[in-house]
């Protein structure tokens, strides 16, 4: 069963039928899967077969299916386009089994079906069709292509502008790739990871520093690597990652003919990882994908964990953070596409990869084909379609391909077809696949020169062709993947021989480091291999030496041993008879026959005549808009030659610009099929030639990453860390609820059963402020932050950083204090207390303990160095048990040894004791207006005092108080909490704590700020309560309030500005009204003044008064 | 003496005898140690384990950096032959309250330095080896003269910190033939095998928890953490053993 609202309700039927028993397109030949492991899964609700060693599009393709997914906005038909991570169209969304009830649900979604290992079970399902592949009703989109235009979605949904939501709605599920999978198990709970071993999907992070990072494990980086892992004995720490499952690149499908250390490129392969891996300073990472290059050589590689899908106590991804001294790149180069009308047909593919899929896979995609090509490289592909048994025909851009290659004469003497000089410029379909294609030559070289235009090089439409094939493999020549390079900063030029953008090789070498070689001041990276240019296996695996030793030797100057290179040869060279020597690398053949590049589209030429009669409708050329429809660039995104043109015509310059508007090279693939085809037809219709364009930024990522891999480990209840107090489980075992107050859980208030339930929160909150009025309330404080200040420089200090002086404080005594901020503002506040000569106790608000340590620590490391004072956090060391309440002092006094009566510690005095034994010191402070004691006691024993405090307090009628009745209590007594009452621009005088200032003090932070004019000055917001006229509204907390209470017809606009906010609001149970603190301008003069409060129900009166509402005098509190 | 009790070894570990004697006065009482802190076994995978410590003194010292007599004092105090350079720690022998306990003094910065009572012996144990007001006396004499803070014979002392942290932070020991990647999966320091060897220590983070991580041994490490958030740092790396089973 499929539990999403989306799936097919016809799979399960489907999954009952037999897999199919042959495999129609699989050949005998020798490649790289294995044909004794046969691994059954399923697609698309059908059950098929394929061997270890399959992807998934590969055993697909075997059994003959063609049609993989729905394009992205005209739903055509898509088969697979090329291999491994290029591809742009067979993308897939797996399904997997919930681990909590079993169901299937979607899981991964946009995978590439050429990446995805065959496995055993393995369930996937097409994307972005309805009802089906076969059948998809999407595909309706077609036929209004013409208003599909590029900003289609912009120029049409634009009115009226509410109605987006709606539209949205509906494009998201229209034009939409796979669905988000929405849970495949509860996230991880840690209280039971014992339980959820090895079932919860996860995944999960690691971190590497390499002295050389290798991306690529092609022959250039696997050569690399064994240069680097041999230097100096072994000294340098070598990290090779490919993303690939198997090392060696373009060799796993080469041709026979080419050896590696004297065996098939394939067997010499293995041989040689093999014995890579014996290297314990060497790491191999496969399937793994390099996808981000930061700054300071910082790269992120998301490995896809082999075997994760079959056993769960693997991740199923790990994202590797790399810091590299040295990078090495050897990513390799991609081949290209050509843009002629319907060339996203199934059927068509890069010509490359249909030899990748005989070699390796033993896959034969077509028994009648066709070659597309500019270059050598193809001729091999058609080479290795003839050895399998297709009829092959070839069609060559080159002017005289003839004579010059011995690749080309082979190809004639198996005698295969060539039609030199000319282009494919249409693919016929039937049933929406490649039923053949249409050639023409190109113009005569006359004809082209008077053209004088190289951007508009058309076919002669007087030499038409048609050829029938299921199956045209188009190389439009290979562009170096440069996007790491370009990602780390490295700089791009065109090179016209090639035809693309390649790395800046020069501007590298006017560094001190050798050429091929990127460096700034903050990394240093080099390339090697195909990136770098290298034409043939025996150029990329001297590049990959050459950059090794050098990187080798640069590092050797670090290391105690000297680099001896090991001058080795490498062993891979050519096998065979002599005759095949030119037959080694077709990159080889290339630089001696150099491939052309192809014009930005392919079209027939003006004058044309209808020469077989099917020429009709695309005759028209030049500019026109009707021309380059259908002519693919991103097929993913569905976005054409036409959408392009048509983004320059509406004056798009910028290439960014384009690709934005018209989403080309936004696919997942990252455009690695369309970008240059797309600068290309930019290039023609701006008439600018591309070297003057440049390419859009490469960003990581290189390919689309999972955000589990990002997330790893955090999330659920590890997603961050929650701080707890040591009487944590005492708060939890009285049934507390709990306040978040940074990272800490702080108990909020315990709730008693009543008769129906719990109390609420105000019941309960007026229950605990009642007793700690009227007998003794108990309060967990541990979390305040608490500082150790020691050295001659102390006092000095402490002067400085708070208003008031410290100068009289004798050992023993405590003192209240705020701290400003340069500006003047308070920012914390605390007491602290003199516990030796040279040696304070400072406290902290629970919020501010990081950061007054760093204030501190700040000050006293860039500007007073030679200040002798240190400050060390003791914050948890302590466990604070507060215990306030009128008989507060005769429950401690049955614990403490020493006596605590009132003249033996005083308000605003502290004392060393023992509590059972255990030193503690008390502090009598008094948060709550009451007279209060805060007991300190090692971390260790703060539980065990609290159920202690709990068992005694008992006959004392104690009550555990939360942070909400303390904040009521506080508020009762006009104490302000900084960060609450205060925002950053409270003063001390607009705090009405003009007492606490000590202008007679040489210095202290935010003194001189004080004296400026705008911080005297008359209008500013200040600290006042205020009384409801209904004493039992209580006015919700950030409450505007206004001089009158006139307010529009639209209730919540006021005629008058405001001139203040409710700070702090609650119902005082012990006052019986309730109470508010605000900031109002000019609050103090005008105490008895009758404001407004703009609250839901309306304007309320509200009076300013003294923001003491309770014992004005403080004589409970000293008691 | 309890059967839990150890025999005294000559290496220089604590001394039970006298352990259990200045433990019995403060446990005895009704005030109890509690076990708020990681204990036990929490290692998913048999390939590494990760263990809770029972809390152990543990001091912070400041001490400025051109103060020679003092580190000089503070050598011969905690029975090292020098002060731990960067990222570095050394092995201590302290008398206190007549038994000898093994130790390490961590670097922390320039002028701080960290004493924490070696963590091998207490893995699991029942008795703390609370030390600490023994330990600061001592630094007191030494260092001070006797008084706190204060002054000698009518000269003003030298000018050093020495706090009690031992209840500030729990100890974590990850050990095992997978505990070098257990602890790299969410410590952004290089934990490799030649970067991370025995005696290195380093401030960083595991995951969102600041920790003081030290190497005890190629496959031993201790993990040092503010006691707020050793329950976070008990699960997540308990999670991150998981992948660690195969």
């Amino acid at each position: 069963m499929i539990a999403e609202d989306n799936a097919d309700g016809n799979s399960s039927a489907m999954a009952s039928e037999q897999p199919r028993r042959i495999l129609p397109l699989r050949l005998s030949t020798r490649a790289r899967i294995d044909r004794g492991k046969r691994i059954y899964f399923e697609f698309d609700g059908r059950s098929y077969f394929g061997y270890a060693g399959d992807t998934l599009a590969s055993a697909l393709l075997a059994s003959g299916e063609s049609i993989f997914g729905r394009s992205f906005k005209y739903h055509r038909k898509r088969g697979v386009f090329a291999t491994g991570e290029e591809e742009p169209n067979a993308l897939v969304q797996l399904l997997e089994e919930n681990v909590d009830d079993g169901r299937l649900v979607l899981s991964e979604p946009n995978l590439k079906s050429t990446q995805v290992l065959l496995r055993s079970g393995l369930r996937a399902r097409s994307q972005n069709r309805f009802p089906s592949l076969k059948f998809d009703l999407g595909a309706v989109a077609g036929f209004f292509s013409p208003l599909l235009v590029a900003g289609f979605y912009y120029k049409t949904f634009m009115y009226p502008s509410r109605a987006w939501r709606f539209y949205e709605y509906f494009i998201r599920r229209a034009a939409g790739l796979g669905r988000a999978p929405r849970s495949l198990g509860l996230p991880p709970r840690i209280a039971d990871s014992v339980r959820r071993v090895g079932r919860k999907p996860f995944y999960e992070w690691m971190q590497a520093y390499p002295d050389v990072l290798i991306v690529g494990g092609g022959l250039a980086g696997l050569e690399a690597a064994e240069v680097l892992s041999s230097a100096s004995d072994g000294a340098l720490r070598v990290m090779l990652v490919e993303q690939d499952s198997d090392f060696g690149g373009s060799l796993l499908h080469s041709d026979p003919d080419v050896k590696v250390d004297g065996l098939t490129a394939s067997a010499g392969i293995v041989a040689r990882v093999s014995r890579l891996r014996t290297r314990e300073n060497l790491h191999l990472l496969s399937h793994s994908c390099v996808s981000g290059y930061y700054d300071g050589n910082f790269l992120t590689a998301f490995e896809h964990v082999m075997g994760s899908y079959e056993d769960n106590r693997l991740p199923r991804q790990r994202m590797w953070r790399i810091r590299a001294k040295h990078v090495l790149l050897a990513t390799g180069a991609s081949e290209r596409h050509a843009v002629f009308r319907n060339n996203d047909l199934p059927g068509i593919m890069l010509a490359d990869s249909i030899r990748a899929y005989i070699r390796r896979y033993a896959v034969l995609l077509g028994r009648t084909a066709v070659i597309f090509t500019n270059n050598d490289n193809g001729y091999r592909s058609a080479l290795a379609l003839h050895e399998a048994g297709a009829r092959v025909e070839i069609v060559d851009w080159r002017k005289d391909s003839g004579v010059r290659s011995e690749i080309v004469m082979r190809a004639r003497k198996a005698g295969i077809v060539i039609y030199s000089n000319s282009g494919v410029f249409e693919a016929l379909s039937s049933n929406g696949e490649l039923s053949g294609v249409r050639i023409a030559e190109r113009m005569s070289a006359r004809a082209e020169a008077e053209g004088e235009d190289s951007f508009r090089i058309e076919l002669d439409s007087s030499k038409v062709r048609t050829l029938t094939c299921s199956l045209l493999g188009v190389s439009g020549g290979f562009v170096p993947r440069v996007h790491l390079f370009s990602q780390a900063g490295g700089k791009l030029v065109f090179d016209s021989a090639s035809n693309c953008y390649v790395a800046d090789v020069q501007a590298a070498s006017k560094s001190r480091l050798s050429s091929n070689t990127f460096a700034s001041n903050t990394f240093a990276c080099r390339l090697a291999g195909s990136l770098s240019g290298a034409h043939d296996y025996a150029s990329a695996l001297e590049q990959g030496r050459a950059a090794a030793l050098d990187i080798a030797n640069h590092l050797s100057k670090h290391l105690s041993k000297h680099l001896r290179p090991s001058g080795r040869p490498s062993g891979i060279g050519r096998g065979g008879a002599r005759a095949d020597t030119n037959i080694i690398s077709s990159c080889e053949e290339m630089a001696s026959a150099p491939s052309e590049p192809l014009p930005a589209s392919l079209v027939l030429g003006a004058s044309s005549s209808m020469v077989d009669g099917k020429a009709n409708g695309i005759s028209n050329t030049g500019l026109s808009a009707g021309r380059g429809k259908f002519c693919f660039l991103d097929l993913q995104n569905d976005s054409t030659e036409a959408d392009v043109r048509l983004a320059i015509r509406e004056g798009y310059r910028s290439l960014e610009h384009v690709k934005r508007y018209t989403t080309t090279g936004m696919a997942t693939d990252q455009g690695k099929t369309s970008n240059m085809n797309a600068i290309s037809v930019a290039s023609a219709a701006l008439e600018t030639p591309m070297a003057e364009l440049g390419t859009t930024t490469y960003r990581p990522p290189y390919s689309p990453q999972s955000f589990g891999a990002f997330v790893g480990a955090h999330c659920g209840e590890l997603f961050h860390p929650v701080r707890t107090t040591p009487m944590h489980a005492a708060h939890i075992s009285a049934g507390a609820y709990f306040e978040d107050v940074g990272d800490w859980k702080r108990p909020w208030f315990y709730p008693q059963g009543k008769r129906h339930g719990l109390e609420t929160l105000s019941e309960a909150c007026a229950r605990e402020s009642y007793g700690v009025r009227n007998s003794v309330g108990l309060f967990d404080g541990s979390t305040l932050g608490k500082i150790d200040i020691r050295g001659p420089d102390a006092l000095w200090l402490l002067n400085m950083l708070y208003t008031n002086s410290f100068d009289n404080l004798k050992i023993g005594q405590c003192r209240y204090a705020i701290m400003l901020t340069e500006a003047g503002m308070i920012f914390d506040d605390g007491v602290t207390a003199r516990v030796g000569k040279d040696h304070y106790y400072m406290t902290t608000t629970t919020g501010g303990a990081a950061r007054v340590l760093s204030w501190i620590e700040e000050w006293l490391q860039t500007e007073w160095p030679t200040r002798k004072v240190y400050a060390t956090s003791v914050s948890e060391q302590w466990a604070v048990c507060v215990v306030g309440g009128p008989r507060a002092r005769a429950l401690l006094a049955e614990l403490c040894e020493d006596d605590i009566s009132a003249s033996a510690l005083p308000f605003m005095r502290f004392m060393d004791t023992k509590i059972c034994n255990i030193s503690a010191r008390i502090f009598r402070v008094s948060f709550s207006g009451e007279s209060a004691f805060e007991i300190n006691i090692p971390a260790r024993y703060g539980e065990s005092l609290w159920h202690l405090l709990c068992e005694r307090g008992v006959d004392f009628d104690l009550v555990k108080y939360g942070t909400e009745a303390v904040h009521l209590l506080r508020a009762e007594k006009g104490f302000l909490i900084p960060g609450q009452d205060t925002d950053g621009t409270v003063t001390p005088y607009d705090a009405n704590m003009g007492w606490i200032v000590d202008k007679g003090k040489e210095d202290f932070f935010g003194k001189r700020s004080l004296a400026c004019a705008g911080l005297t000055s008359a209008g500013r917001k200040q600290l006042v309560g205020l009384l409801t006229t209904d004493s039992s509204f209580t006015l919700p907390e950030g409450t505007q309030l206004l001089e009158s209470p006139k307010v529009s017809k639209f209730r919540r606009k006021p005629y008058t500005k405001s001139i203040g906010w409710v700070s702090s609001s609650y119902y005082s149970p012990n006052l019986e009204k309730s109470i508010a603190l605000a900031l109002v301008e000019d609050g103090l003069r005008r105490k008895g003044d009758t404001i407004y409060a703009l609250t839901d129900r309306g304007c309320e009166a509200v009076k300013i008064v003294s923001s003491v509402f309770f014992d004005a005098k403080g004589e409970r509190m000293r008691a | 003496m309890t059967a839990e009790s150890k025999t005294i070894e000559e290496s220089g570990r604590v001394s039970s005898d006298s352990l259990s004697t200045d433990l019995a006065a403060g446990l005895s009482a009704e005030l109890r140690m509690q076990h708020f802190f990681p204990r036990g076994e929490g290692s998913l995978s048999p390939l590494v384990s990760i263990r809770g410590v029972e809390p152990l003194s543990k001091i912070i010292i400041r001490i400025a950096e051109e103060d020679d007599a003092g580190r000089r004092e503070l050598v011969k105090f905690f029975g090292c032959n020098k002060l731990p350079l960067n990222n570095k720690y050394v092995a201590s022998t302290v008398s206190v309250a007549g038994v000898s306990l093994a130790g390490i003094l961590l670097w922390l910065g320039p002028n701080e330095y960290m004493y924490r009572v070696s963590t091998e012996d207490y893995v699991d144990s029942e008795v703390s080896a609370d030390f600490s007001n023994e330990l600061l006396a001592g630094l007191e004499k030494v260092l001070v003269g006797g008084h706190v803070g204060g002054h000698v014979g009518g000269h003003v002392s030298r000018h050093v910190s020495f706090v009690d942290v031992s209840d500030y932070y729990a100890v974590v020991r990850v050990s095992g033939a997978r505990a070098r990647r257990v602890l790299q999966k969410n410590c952004p320091l290089d934990l490799h095998a030649r970067a991370f060897v025995a005696g290195d220590c380093g401030q960083s983070v595991y995951g969102k928890s600041s920790i003081l991580l030290s190497c005890a041994s190629a496959n031993t490490f201790a993990v040092q953490v503010r006691i707020s958030m050793s329950g976070y740092l008990w699960e997540l790396l308990k999670f991150s053993t998981i992948s660690e089973s195969c």
